[in-house]
């Protein structure tokens, strides 16, 4: 199976952070690990990407951040730990029946029903 | 880790924040976050095995392009932020200039922010009461308020800046100055208040009068002063660490050893 990599997981990718902070809260690089281990390690994102998609929840109100107490050595710099609020959780509900419905309409013109 | 790689990692994150749009400190909410990322990428890769060299290159390559980077987070800065930036750009000290200068452009900006907000809430007022000997008093003590509020921003900056030499920078350090200057602190809001109450209201007695009552806060400014020189030397040693970084693909990011 190929890589799906930036283009392909445009659109998408602020849903797939949401259902994964659907699991709790984390850290930047936690959100990628669950991403990564969810898509089998096929998924290819530009890990520095990840950060104007959260920022971008974050200003829609669909998560929550704080900064960490401690920066356990990484040269004083604190991870923010995001954290999905109820809205996004609507917003997760939303994208999901989106997919679904993306997927069987383009799997049906594409002759490859889900 | 070597100081080679921290400077690495943090070019990694600074070619992609410098270029974008924001306030300073949306800048620094990035810059850390976005440390702590590269710096947790790193210690795995070097986990791997791998050198330094070869970490800090999987680091970059995996963080993505920074100018795309840098496109995407500019679109999650808001335009209300805009005003708050040119604000900024004014009012922050630029890289390399004197501090007289500096002082000299934030104390026009202010007095000219002052002038400006008291004609716009002020001067309406008192042209609805239609007094025409209310309205020379009027102009008179906005343009005495304005000047005075520049006077006000050019001292203080001064005063801070030369404080801040005195005690924070070890080759510049003087006790004795800091001294001086905590004591003309003291006196200051009494040498702006008397001449500012004399050309507003022309009553020496009520000059003295309201100087004697500005003296009531002056054992605060020292205080304020301090802890105004402090967080500017914080926010000039910060802003010079990640400035003195060069952007140049050759020129450090790749070059641990």
């Amino acid at each position: 199976m190929s890589e799906i990599t930036g283009d392909k997981l445009r659109g998408h990718l602020e849903t797939m952070i949401l259902s994964s902070l659907d699991e709790g809260e984390a850290h930047g690089l936690e959100i990628l690990r669950r991403l990564d281990e969810a898509g089998c390690g096929l998924l290819r994102l530009k890990e520095g990407s990840l950060y104007p998609a959260l920022y971008r929840l974050e200003a829609a109100g669909f998560v929550k951040a704080s900064w960490e107490a401690e920066s356990h050595g990484r040269r004083g710099a604190r991870r923010r730990i995001y954290r999905i609020t109820p809205k996004g959780r609507r917003e997760l509900v939303k994208g999901r029946e989106e997919w679904v419905s993306f997927v069987r309409v383009v799997g049906g013109i594409l002759g490859a029903p889900a | 880790m070597t100081t080679d790689v921290n400077t690495g990692l943090k070019m990694i994150v600074e070619r992609a924040v410098r270029p974008v749009k924001a306030t300073l400190e949306r800048k620094k909410k990035m810059r850390e976050e976005m440390l702590a990322h590269v710096t947790a990428v790193f210690e795995e890769e070097r986990s791997k095995g791998t050198s330094e060299e070869t970490a800090l290159k999987r680091t970059s390559e995996r963080f993505g392009h920074p100018l795309h980077i840098a496109e995407e987070l500019q679109q999650t800065v808001p335009r209300y932020e805009r005003p708050f930036l040119l604000v900024e750009r004014i009012t922050l000290p630029r890289p390399g200039e004197p501090t007289f200068h500096y002082a000299a452009r934030t104390a026009v900006f202010i007095s000219l922010i002052h002038v400006a907000s008291q004609l716009v809430f002020l001067f309406p007022f008192a042209i609805a009461k239609g007094e025409p000997y209310h309205i020379g008093i009027l102009w008179r003590t906005i343009f005495t308020i304005g000047v005075g509020a520049g006077l006000l921003t050019f001292a203080f900056i001064l005063m801070s800046a030369t404080l801040q030499d005195a005690l924070f920078r070890r080759e510049k350090r003087s006790y004795g100055i800091a001294f001086l200057i905590t004591l003309i602190s003291v006196a200051t809001p009494s040498i702006i208040v008397f001449p500012l109450y004399c050309i507003v209201t022309g009553d020496i007695h009520w000059s003295v009068h309201a100087t004697v009552r500005a003296m009531v806060v002056s054992p605060l400014i020292p205080f304020i002063l301090f802890i105004t020189c402090w967080k500017f030397d914080q926010e000039r040693r910060y802003r010079q660490e990640w400035a003195s970084l060069s952007l140049h693909e050759s020129s450090g990011a790749h070059s641990a050893t």
